[in-house]
């Protein structure tokens, strides 16, 4: 979906501090990219992806930013298969459940 | 909005989001009256327990880890292997031991006729806020540090943050940085909500009881105390209020036991090293300074104070911590996340060391699920260029490599210098307050470290 109705849940991106307003003493890599927020709630108006657009919070209070997402999915998993925890596993079992105890 | 605007006003917006007076606990420069300080959160250890009680917290299964004690038996010489026990800290309502420092803080809240609260935190902290206050019918935010500039999240923190979300609370995720406490303070000053600051008596207070149902659970099954209780370490409060309940239940002889995955090396505040840590938590880029410079917190004096309490720190590598998940899983029947593992890595080493009659009490687990998760993370760590294989976790290189052990002789633990945390510690009171201590302030400081006056002496 590229565009919010008002009330449909979304997630917004907003820069809170510039480089130039950040905190003193910042690793150098850091002190460079601004500090950055990310935040879920309803669509206070319609809006296109990448349009500014006020959202109430589950708080809440509202908040202004970019229109990232609607309906924002989470992605994260379980991850892909890990062959040396299979090997982990099968060495233990085998100890413990094997012909040697 | 500026950094140094929102920290100028930074002693003002703590005292409205708290009901402690901390400048009446203050005694000099640095010394103030900690056991006054947490004797006025106004809590016994049995209203703890009722409070919690109601909230749906605590009185989590003690479980004796036969398989892995047995395990621990194979490899370590005749007469040795203690008894391992495991407090399943998961079965708390959010998923970890966090509910109990949540528990106290919601509770004072809704009391005071806060609207809401609030929490900076990336961990499971933020989702114990959330599920007291869900509960408590109070609002909540909770401000995390979540991704890198590249907009690339920890699997780990992103599933955390999910969690609040589930448990109804606005979730204001950020890119790396310190500046985390600062905008925890423009949402308190904006929102008038309660600072449940993990750093609070009343946050310390709520683990007491964790401590103390150790105790009891230990001596239902064997009769005596604990010999050792091992606790996971990052800032603190884990150790000083687990080992504060088992003295209030006069464990005087258990060891208190801190125990931190290694990241030597990675910078807490860098955005580029933030995805090369493979853990969120309980390793020592929290552990060692907020042991050797607790006052670093979100409040103005810190409740958790951890070389009060130590009789030991122990490290133990990322790989052994992954290894030691797998073996809780598949030896046990238990898939918990693998932070809350750190001290069951390093009681496996101990473990071997103790004599078979006496116990070892791992004192938590965390929930186990989408991203935290051994594969998600060992997975993650791969997609950001880090070496992943078996071998001796000694080669392991934090940032570089995860290195997951082979053998179980290849468990070890590293152990860190408690004098030299007190050192730093004696090195950061005086950039805070100046070389010339008054009697008072000494006579904290080596409270505080627990050391001598002239060890305080000598140092300076």
């Amino acid at each position: 979906m590229t565009a919010a109705r008002a009330g449909d849940w979304v997630e917004i991106s907003a820069v809170l501090l510039s480089p130039a307003e950040r905190a003193p003493n910042l690793p150098a890599d850091t002190a460079a990219v601004p500090l950055v927020m990310r935040v879920r709630g309803w669509a206070q108006a319609a809006a296109e992806v990448g349009a500014e657009v006020a959202v109430r919070t589950q708080a809440g209070r509202v908040l202004a930013g970019t229109l990232l997402a609607v309906n924002p999915r989470f992605d994260h998993d379980f991850g892909g298969c890990v062959p040396e925890l299979i090997e982990v596993r099968r060495r233990l079992t085998e100890e413990m459940l094997g012909g040697d105890r | 909005m500026k950094w140094s605007a929102i920290m100028a006003r930074r002693e003002e917006i703590l005292r409205k989001s708290s009901t402690v007076d901390y400048s009446s606990f203050r005694r000099g420069k640095l010394a103030f009256d900690y056991e006054g300080m947490m004797a006025a959160s106004g809590y016994s250890l049995d209203q703890v327990r009722a409070v919690q009680k109601a909230a749906h917290v605590g009185s989590t299964p003690l479980l004796e880890l036969e398989n892995l004690t047995a395990l621990v038996r194979r490899h370590c010489a005749p007469g040795k292997g203690a008894r391992i026990f495991l407090k399943d800290e998961a079965a708390n309502p959010s998923g970890s031991f966090k509910d109990r420092r949540a528990s106290l803080s919601v509770h004072e809240a809704k009391k005071r006729g806060f609207p809401g609260v609030a929490a900076a935190t990336s961990g499971n902290y933020g989702a114990a806020v959330a599920s007291q206050a869900a509960a408590a019918n109070l609002r909540c935010v909770v401000v995390q540090e979540v991704f890198d500039s590249r907009g690339v999240g920890q699997p780990e923190i992103v599933e955390k943050g999910r969690k609040c979300e589930a448990l109804g609370a606005e979730v204001l995720q950020l890119s790396v940085g310190p500046e985390l406490f600062a905008m925890l303070l423009a949402v308190l000053d904006e929102t008038g909500f309660f600072n449940a600051s993990l750093y609070t008596p009343l946050s310390v207070a709520g683990i007491e009881t964790l401590g103390a149902e150790v105790a009891e659970g230990v001596r239902a099954a064997t009769g005596r105390d604990p010999d050792a209780v091992i606790i996971t370490h990052a800032g603190g409060g884990n150790v000083t209020g687990t080992a504060r309940g088992l003295r209030k239940l006069g464990c005087d002889r258990t060891k208190v036991v801190a125990a931190s995955i290694d990241i030597e090396g990675l910078h807490m505040a860098s955005d580029e090293a933030f995805n090369k840590k493979s853990c969120t938590t309980g390793h020592t880029g929290f552990g060692v300074p907020f042991a050797s410079w607790p006052d670093r917190a979100d409040v103005p004096l810190n409740a958790a104070r951890s070389l009060r309490y130590m009789d030991r720190y122990v490290s133990v590598t990322q790989g052994q911590v992954f290894w030691a998940t797998e073996a809780l899983g598949c030896l046990e029947g238990l898939e918990r996340g693998p932070a809350g593992n750190t001290s069951l890595a390093a009681a496996l080493v101990l473990a071997a060391e103790m004599p078979a009659e006496e116990t070892i009490v791992v004192q938590e687990t965390e929930y186990s699920g989408a991203g935290k998760h051994p594969t998600a993370q060992l997975s993650f760590a791969r997609q950001n260029g880090i070496e992943v294989r078996l071998g001796d976790p000694a080669d392991e290189v934090p940032g570089q490599s995860i290195v997951i052990p082979e053998r179980f002789e290849q468990l070890r633990v590293r152990e860190m210098d408690l004098d030299h945390l007190r050192r730093s510690y004696i090195k950061n009171a005086v950039k805070h307050a100046g070389k010339n201590l008054a009697a008072a302030d000494l006579d904290f400081i080596a409270e505080d470290i627990r050391t001598s006056r002239e060890f305080v002496e000598e140092a300076l």
